[in-house]
């Protein structure tokens, strides 16, 4: 046995398989640069999306007669819904894939190779949503700065707010391998991940702050996971306190879990029916 | 036969030619719905679909002007008749001419060849090649929202209708002449589906919030102004000028995209893809 192959094996288990998925996720950055044109061009949506904002939220303003609104200014307006829509247009259609690839049997053939699907997808996401994340930020942030000057958030509290970014995207993966892995039981999942992205407009705080929210409504929803996806580090962004941060971090986390562990759970069960037949 | 003659308007307007054409159209839409049909519940389904995207929208509205109950002239009914106009002629549009919008795709593909061997208008006949199942679900949010929330007499029953078809007649033309850049640039379909999708989004908000070169834009290159002004200077209060106004944007829009494909029509090459047209 060669020392190579001897340093491989000594190698932690674990961390061999981090470097199996980091270079899944290094693959489809690479995919996505290669592209950067298109990327580029698909960029445009945000300024149209941005320029439609700035025009309604500054006559919103300019009507009401006030600065401040539920405690968002313009400003903080406007950076809020820049960092939302960076995060839902980045962010993909893992339930479609995962639904098609259920329908398929690619989730069987997938069973064949050394790396957990699940973790494949993961990192496949990630890999695929950096580029556009990052274009997309940058280009609602040019509209945005233009319009009404830099975001409103000190650059120290980055870190916390990059923490909180992660985990929206975390719950959204989740949340969407769930809805694809139910193709295991029904014939057609995009139903459910059509009330689940209509359900994040409006719950999820995508196009409102849950601030302007009508009282009992708000209450309901900071129970539902939804404003830990897109309200939650984007709130963080505009407004940025520990109290708050500690909160949203918490509520993130915990839903992370449940959703990390009911997605395993469906994931495992609808493994148990697959039934491949050789050729 | 020249390819231009196909695409004559006087050969569509001609005696027989219309009546053949309007014959094909109810063919096709026969065709397409019989086809739905084989798969009801999926078709169901998109329907529902889209009942559930639109309504999202309205939910939106009727959270913001429950905090902003007037902006700018603008209250929460007005915005109701905006989305009902819209998407009766958006789904119009979709469910009859299915292609508007990926016309460049069928000129980039070679796709226009089996449209240019038939004796029927290429563009008319490019255009109801397809129908889209969710079309449907926006052609009835667009009847139902008028019947909840426009106040539904026949006088303004008909300036629905007739708002929802000069609405469809804007957007399907403003569909082939962004599609028709096909022609004459190559990927062209990233780039008029962007246009598309602005037109469509500004359309769907007050535009009265747009001010300077932004409303100008909208009432020139992307007339998604004339589109959003159906609802209060059509049916809240009808104006005359404007509706006037409105039909002679829907016509020169019409024109320009038949005269834009037929001119694109002459730079068209064959892909020699072989195709099964049913």
């Amino acid at each position: 046995m060669g020392s190579e192959t001897l340093a491989r094996a000594a190698r932690p288990q674990m961390l061999r398989s981090s470097a199996k998925y980091t270079a899944i996720l290094w693959v489809n950055v690479q995919n996505s640069l290669a592209y950067t044109a298109d990327v580029l061009l698909r960029s445009v949506w945000m300024v149209v999306l941005m320029v439609v904002f700035i025009a309604l939220w500054a006559t919103t303003y300019k009507v009401m007669g006030s600065e401040e609104i539920s405690g968002y200014t313009l400003p903080q307006m406007l950076w809020y819904l820049t960092m939302t829509e960076s995060i839902i247009i980045a962010s993909g259609r893992v339930a479609r894939k995962v639904d098609e690839e259920v329908k398929t049997g690619a989730v069987g053939i997938s069973l064949l190779r050394p790396y957990h699907y699940i973790g494949f997808q993961a990192a496949t996401y990630c890999g695929e949503l950096a580029v556009p994340f990052l274009v997309n930020l940058l280009v609602g942030a040019a509209t945005v700065w233009v319009a009404v000057g830099g975001p409103p958030t000190a650059w120290v509290h980055a870190p916390a707010v990059l923490v909180s970014i992660l985990l929206g995207f975390t719950l959204y993966f989740l949340n969407q391998l769930c809805i694809g892995l139910l193709a295991f039981w029904l014939e057609d999942t995009s139903g459910i991940d059509l009330i689940y992205g209509r359900i994040l407009w409006i719950l999820g705080g995508m196009l409102l702050p849950i601030e302007l929210f009508p009282g009992p409504l708000q209450d309901l929803v900071r129970l539902l996971p939804f404003q830990a996806v897109l309200y939650a580090p984007a709130r963080l962004f505009v407004d940025f306190s520990w109290d708050v941060f500690w909160s949203l971090f918490g509520q993130q986390l915990i839903w992370s879990l449940v959703l990390g562990a009911l997605s395993l759970g469906i994931y495992r069960k609808g493994v148990g029916h697959i039934h491949a037949n050789g050729g | 036969m020249r390819t231009e003659d196909r695409t004559d308007l006087g050969h569509v307007l001609a005696r027989g030619g219309l009546l053949a054409h309007l014959r094909m159209g109810a063919g096709y839409i026969g065709l397409h719905l019989r086809s739905a049909m084989q798969y009801r519940i999926s078709f169901a389904g998109q329907i529902l679909s889209m009942l559930i995207n639109d309504g999202m929208w309205l939910v939106f509205w009727v959270l913001y002007f429950t905090r902003f109950p007037v902006v700018q002239g603008w209250e929460q009914k007005d915005v109701m008749m905006l989305w009902a106009v819209l998407a009766l002629g958006f789904g119009l549009v979709m469910a009859l001419f299915g292609n508007a919008f990926t016309l460049a795709s069928l000129v980039i593909q070679g796709q226009l060849d089996v449209y240019l061997t038939m004796p029927k208008n290429v563009l008319l006949h490019a255009l109801m090649g397809r129908m889209s199942q969710s079309a449907w679900g926006d052609i009835l949010f667009g009847i139902l929202v008028f019947l909840a929330f426009g106040n539904p007499t026949p006088a303004r029953t008909l300036l629905f209708l007739v708002s929802g078809l000069l609405s469809g007649i804007i957007i399907c033309s403003f569909g082939v002449i962004v599609n028709s850049a096909a022609f004459f640039i190559g990927g062209a379909q990233s780039f008029s589906w962007q246009l598309i999708n602005a037109m469509i989004h500004f359309s769907t908000y007050p535009i009265s919030i747009f001010e300077g070169f932004t409303r100008l834009l909208l009432f020139t290159v992307l007339p998604a102004g004339f589109l959003s002004s159906i609802p209060v200077r059509v049916i809240r209060q009808f104006d005359p000028g404007f509706f006037a106004l409105l039909c002679m944007v829907a016509v020169l829009f019409a024109l320009l995209a038949v005269v834009l494909f037929r001119v694109g029509l002459r730079r068209y090459e064959s892909g020699n893809l072989i195709q099964l047209q049913g």
